[in-house]
């Protein structure tokens, strides 16, 4: 469980410029195995608090506590967070070290000084786990950008973590590699009981999740299931956000008269069952 | 100016699985080292000569397409030209005993001045023919692992063998991540107008520093991201205690054996070509 209290972030010198804080008393939990999307506008600070959580910046009020380590307790503690906190960046190529696909995968284990047989055994079911067999042998730089994105997946996944937190993944690829992402890593979360932090800005990508926190200028606007969070239109229109197209189409179908259709609808494939249900 | 990518393959790493890719690393760089004193001490155009052979008989057990090697020398070619132009027009000789075949003030074609700038290029196209094959036959994992292997004595002297390898193996891999970049904005500005290779020389220079600058930051960027991955991935280098794994187990075999007793050969023959041809 990841714990975070009441936490207060700014970047050093925005104090003296006068601009607030990137996070400002943020409290959440996250538990095992949940699936949640963080969303919100350019500077609402989900980027500030995915490196919170991973321990690469630290707070300067209140706690990240991650399985019962406080972030800010250095030692061995802060490197057993970042094994359990596995973070995934927007741009691959800003995050892969090496030049060939297996030694990016082992780039993470090698780091944990793992018996050189398991490095092998992790190399190998990452490969299998992402679709990157055919790739094994190629350089990072014939990759295709979704390629690259999977691959900075599987070098962060073969660290097992017990949290995954994906820093906007899907900006930089084509929408089709994007849900195909999304698929797997929902796959494995499932499978494997790993907690998801899904970092985003396009509202169509939370209905797969379990959770939704919206923030908004460094605080927690909303935290709640896709459908709840989806009600507070005019918040959400104040955070800068929009429905999603398909939400919004459910709405004004019920304002044309449509009265019995769900006040939030989320899938095409739930107002497809929405429609067919009525008499 | 903008497909700068198609011209260079510096940096760029192709695992075709032939002779020289096989070769463990340390014996690679131990051949390198020495090819590149040898090449660099010779001037006779014999045995410059024996320097091609060798370069063919390289390329040939590297398995590479000729034409993508010389393909990525294009553009260092075409800059080497015009130093050679340079070159041939300021020669000084030193023992004022030149043929000159054409002058006019300070300009001066000699026939001293074109043999020996003639040797000094080739010596330089060699030397960087050496080294891209190095880099197209190495992983970056192998050559850091090869590297420090090699310089491990140097520990002892209390030098940080490990993190001085792998800042170099990081720079090798910005090569190709910036001539991406260059091109980029190269397009970039030349949607907006930009005319490059136009104008008087103070033109040029300005419109080659709407490249240079954004380049400069976006390289201290990545920089900055690079190091925020590796770090969330558990690399630790400089941290006490800490020791990595490897993948890869060096291995020296017969056949690295075999390529540095021919790398020494090649050395003395050259050496020796170059005392007694005469020309």
């Amino acid at each position: 469980m990841i714990e975070v209290n009441n936490v207060t972030f700014r970047y050093s010198g925005e104090a003296e410029e006068g601009i607030a804080p990137a996070l400002e008393e943020v409290t959440l939990r996250i538990d095992e195995g949940e699936t949640i999307a963080l969303i919100g506008h350019n500077g609402s600070g989900k980027s500030t608090l995915a490196r919170l959580l991973a321990a690469i910046v630290l707070p300067q009020r209140g706690s990240v506590i991650v399985d019962g380590l406080r972030t800010d307790a250095g030692g061995e503690s802060l490197w057993q967070i970042r094994q359990s906190v596995g973070l995934v960046f927007q741009n691959p190529d800003d995050q892969l070290v090496t030049n060939t696909v297996i030694d990016e995968i082992a780039f993470g284990p090698e780091n944990l000084g793992l018996p050189r047989f398991e490095i092998e055994e992790r190399v190998e079911e990452m490969l299998d786990l992402l679709d990157l067999r055919p790739y094994a042998r190629h350089a990072v730089s014939d990759l295709s950008q979704g390629q690259k994105q999977r691959l900075a997946v599987a070098g962060v996944l073969a660290m097992r973590p017990r949290y995954l937190i994906l820093d906007e993944p899907t900006t930089m690829i084509p929408g089709h590699t994007a849900e195909q992402l999304l698929e797997t890593v929902r796959r494995l979360a499932r499978e494997r009981g790993i907690s998801v932090l899904h970092i985003t800005h396009h509202m169509y990508e939370l209905a797969d999740f379990d959770r939704v926190i919206v923030m908004n200028r460094g605080r927690v606007l909303l935290d709640g299931t896709p459908a709840s969070v989806l009600r507070h239109r005019e918040e959400l229109e104040r955070a800068g956000l929009g429905l999603p197209l398909i939400t919004q189409l459910g709405q004004r179908l019920r304002a044309r008269g449509w009265s019995q259709l769900p006040e939030v609808i989320l899938t095409l494939d739930d107002l497809k069952a929405a429609l067919c249900s009525l008499k | 100016m903008i497909e700068i990518s198609r011209h260079i393959s510096f940096g760029q790493y192709v695992d075709n699985g032939s002779r020289l890719t096989r070769l463990d690393p340390r014996a690679k760089i131990l051949c390198f080292a020495l090819a590149v004193a040898a090449f660099t001490y010779i001037s006779q155009f014999a045995a410059l000569a024996l320097c091609l052979f060798f370069c063919l008989f390289l390329q040939w057990l590297s398995r590479l397409p000729l034409r993508y090697v010389l393909q990525g020398m294009r553009m260092f070619i075409s800059f080497l030209v015009i130093l050679y132009a340079f070159q041939v027009l300021f020669y000084t000789s030193s023992t004022q005993a030149t043929s000159v075949i054409w002058h006019w003030g300070v300009l001066t074609i000699s026939w001293e001045g074109l043999i020996h700038s003639t040797q000094v290029d080739l010596r330089v196209i060699f030397l960087y023919y050496l080294t891209s094959l190095l880099m197209l036959t190495t992983s970056l994992v192998d050559l850091a692992d090869g590297a420090e292997a090699l310089l491990r004595p140097l520990r002892r002297l209390g030098l940080p063998v490990h993190e001085l390898v792998m800042v170099f193996v990081i720079a090798l891999k910005f090569v190709p991540l910036l001539i991406t970049e260059v091109e980029r904005l190269s397009i970039a500005q030349a949607t907006r107008g930009v005319r490059f290779g136009r104008g008087n020389p103070w033109q040029r220079i300005r419109a080659l520093s709407g490249i240079i600058v954004p380049l400069f930051m976006s390289g201290l960027q990545r920089v900055e991201m690079l190091s925020t991955a590796m770090e969330a991935r558990c690399y630790r280098a400089g941290y006490r205690g800490w020791r990595r794994s490897k993948l890869h187990a060096l291995q020296w075999t017969g056949a690295d054996s075999l390529a540095l007793a021919c790398c020494l050969l090649l050395c003395g023959l050259l050496v020796a070509l170059n005392f007694v041809s005469p020309f």
